[in-house]
């Protein structure tokens, strides 16, 4: 299984407050420790227009990380390929794909947040068909783009990336049987096209010393940062989370009890059980907002005890 | 007057170590701009963002054509702006002779890229759409990292672009097309319309520059250009453009010769006498 690591959402929240130029000299950093790490991949996240400065341009930050690595895959996690013209994303694509000599790994979502579809004028109810009108469009560029890896979990999504034999990026908060049933989807449809998918899948994670406090400690952090942002953006039966209390806490726990919390040991039997469902490559989200320092150390963790214990993918 | 050099996106698959190399070679020597415009024109952000990595006081200025959306280009910018903490100026740049397109691109690419929620209603763009359908929308929107510097830098080019520049108290770049008399002629028209408003205004021209495939220029012939300009319309930054098919190493070769025999010449009015006679003799 490949492991990547992310995601780098370059937020200076108000939990967090950082310096945003910073982070990105940071971002430069974290590259070149990921890559000095054996980490297959690093992965940046899409969002707009928020107060704490989301990167809303993965693939600009993502040049600047593959132009300081030489061997580093840097993905998006997701990028919002609805909201593009598709002739111009391929351009950027191909140009990204072939001056990083192939190192570029393109997550695509539908995304859920209006006011980020409104923004660009268009409208949240065509975003289906309009992502549908851009893989056909990637699709047929071939090579010259990066992988793409659909996110999400629809049926329309596991179809989409069946259909087209692109990869799939499951989400984070689902639990084993449902990637299971994910996976078999993405697989049927594949093999109703007599095409092939690639299963990715996404994890909330965190390595700790085994003990219980670091345990306690970790999740705290995800409950903090999935609590606002689903609280702020996530439409929990149609209304933002922060007005359906009950509903946010569902969502909260349910991030962490699907989420990797553990020592390493707990972790590599938690990741084996992904590939023995037919995982390929995770994405170990490791949450924490700004520039927390813990994070490198749960980074060399993974590093040193997760990684090395797992079956690698056959090149 | 301050001095900058294009980067060539070199084709095949190694770009972006080919930009990094030009780039330092540019920086090393004390040159002031690198300017961005790659093949790919979709791309010069994603190159600016790739050059900021591996510089550290270069300026880096990326000419973008208009016609994409204006927010995709003001977030690409924000971005890449903050990945060189600040060191990366906008060229908007008109396609054909579309005086409304570039004029409604730059009106919403300066509302987006200032620390203020906006919105824009155009002709082509209405931001945000407040369509009926997007539930929750906004009534303004802001951008966000903001910008590093209080304000992005943004030059328009190419046709029509010197009207619509003056029209908003931006500078227009005198492209490598263009003659010194012509843009003497725009520089006085904008000076007539914006009184000592154009003061402020930067006066860039893009300039084709000849060498030869080892990297060797004609200086004194540069200098003497550069000079002409100086006196005819103030040009303060030139942005020169080596022949594309030099190598990484003879463009350093040249970049070296424009800082160590042009920049010290254009910098004063004059200097004084034997100066230059002792450059040649010890730099020879």
């Amino acid at each position: 299984m490949r492991i990547g690591v992310g995601l780098w959402t370059m937020r200076a929240t108000a939990a967090h407050p950082a310096a945003q130029p910073a982070m990105y000299r940071d971002l430069l950093a974290d590259a070149r420790l990921v890559e000095s790490l054996g980490f297959h991949s690093l992965w940046l996240a899409e969002h707009h227009f928020w107060y704490d400065g989301w990167c809303p341009s993965p693939l600009v930050a993502a040049s600047a990380a593959l132009a300081v690595t030489s061997t580093l895959h840097v993905g998006t996690g997701i990028h919002l390929l609805p909201l593009c013209d598709p002739r111009r994303v391929g351009e950027q694509l191909s140009w990204l794909q072939r001056a990083s000599g192939g190192r570029l790994q393109h997550g695509v979502g539908l995304g859920y947040r209006a006011a980020e579809y409104d923004g660009y004028g268009i409208s949240r109810l065509v975003r289906g068909r309009r992502m549908d009108a851009a893989l056909d469009w990637l699709s047929g560029l071939g090579d010259a783009v990066p992988p793409v890896w659909v996110g999400g979990f629809s049926p329309a999504a596991l179809e989409r990336a069946g259909r087209l034999g692109l990869g799939v990026l499951l989400p984070s908060t689902l639990t084993l049987p449902q990637l299971e049933r994910a996976i078999a989807q993405a697989r049927d449809a594949a093999a109703a096209a007599g095409r092939t998918v690639r299963i990715g899948v996404m994890k909330y994670a965190w390595a700790t010393d085994g003990s219980e406090s670091a345990r306690a400690w970790a999740l705290g952090m995800l409950s903090t940062f999935m609590r606002e942002y689903a609280g702020a953006w996530f439409p929990l039966r149609g209304r933002p989370g922060f007005e359906s209390p009950e509903l946010l806490e569902a969502q909260v726990r349910r991030a962490a009890d699907t989420a990797l919390v553990g020592s390493p040991d707990e972790l590599v039997l938690q990741l084996r059980a992904l590939a023995d469902a037919g995982a390929e490559q995770c994405v170990l989200h490791l949450v924490g907002d700004g520039r927390l320092p813990e994070r490198h150390e749960t980074l060399a963790l993974i590093a040193d005890r997760v990684v090395p214990a797992l079956d690698p993918v056959p090149s | 007057m301050r001095l900058g050099v294009v980067l060539e996106g070199a084709p095949g698959v190694a770009a972006l170590q080919s930009l990094a190399a030009q780039a330092c070679a540019a920086e090393s020597v004390g040159l002031d701009f690198a300017w961005l415009a790659p093949e790919a024109g979709a791309a010069a952000l994603l190159a600016a963002s790739s050059v900021a990595a591996s510089t550290t006081v270069l300026r880096l200025v990326a000419r973008v054509a208009v016609g994409a959306h204006p927010l995709e280009i003001a977030e690409a910018a924000v971005v890449a702006e903050n990945c060189s903490a600040g060191r990366l100026g906008l060229v908007l740049e008109s396609v054909g002779r579309d005086r409304d397109l570039l004029a409604e691109t730059t009106d919403a690419i300066l509302a987006a890229t200032s620390p203020r929620p906006f919105r824009h209603h155009g002709a082509r763009w209405r931001i945000p759409a407040n369509l009926p359908e997007n539930e929750d929308h906004e009534a303004r929107l802001a951008v966000t990292p903001y910008c590093v510097q209080p304000e992005l830098p943004i030059w328009l080019a190419g046709p029509e672009s010197d009207g619509v520049a003056r029209e908003r108290g931006l500078s227009h770049v005198s492209g490598a097309g263009e003659s010194a008399e012509d843009a003497a002629r725009a520089w006085a028209a904008t000076e007539r319309a914006l009184g000592p408003g154009a003061r402020r205004l930067r006066r860039p021209a893009l300039r084709a520059v000849h060498a030869d495939a080892d990297g060797d220029l004609d200086d004194a012939a540069l200098v003497a250009m550069l000079r002409a300009e100086q006196r005819l319309w103030d040009v303060d930054i030139a942005v020169l453009r080596l022949p594309a098919a030099l190598d990484d190493r003879a463009r350093a070769r040249a970049m070296r010769r424009v800082a160590s025999r042009v920049r010290p010449r254009v910098v004063l009015d004059a200097l004084p006498p034997g100066l230059e006679a002792y450059w040649d003799e010890a730099l020879a």
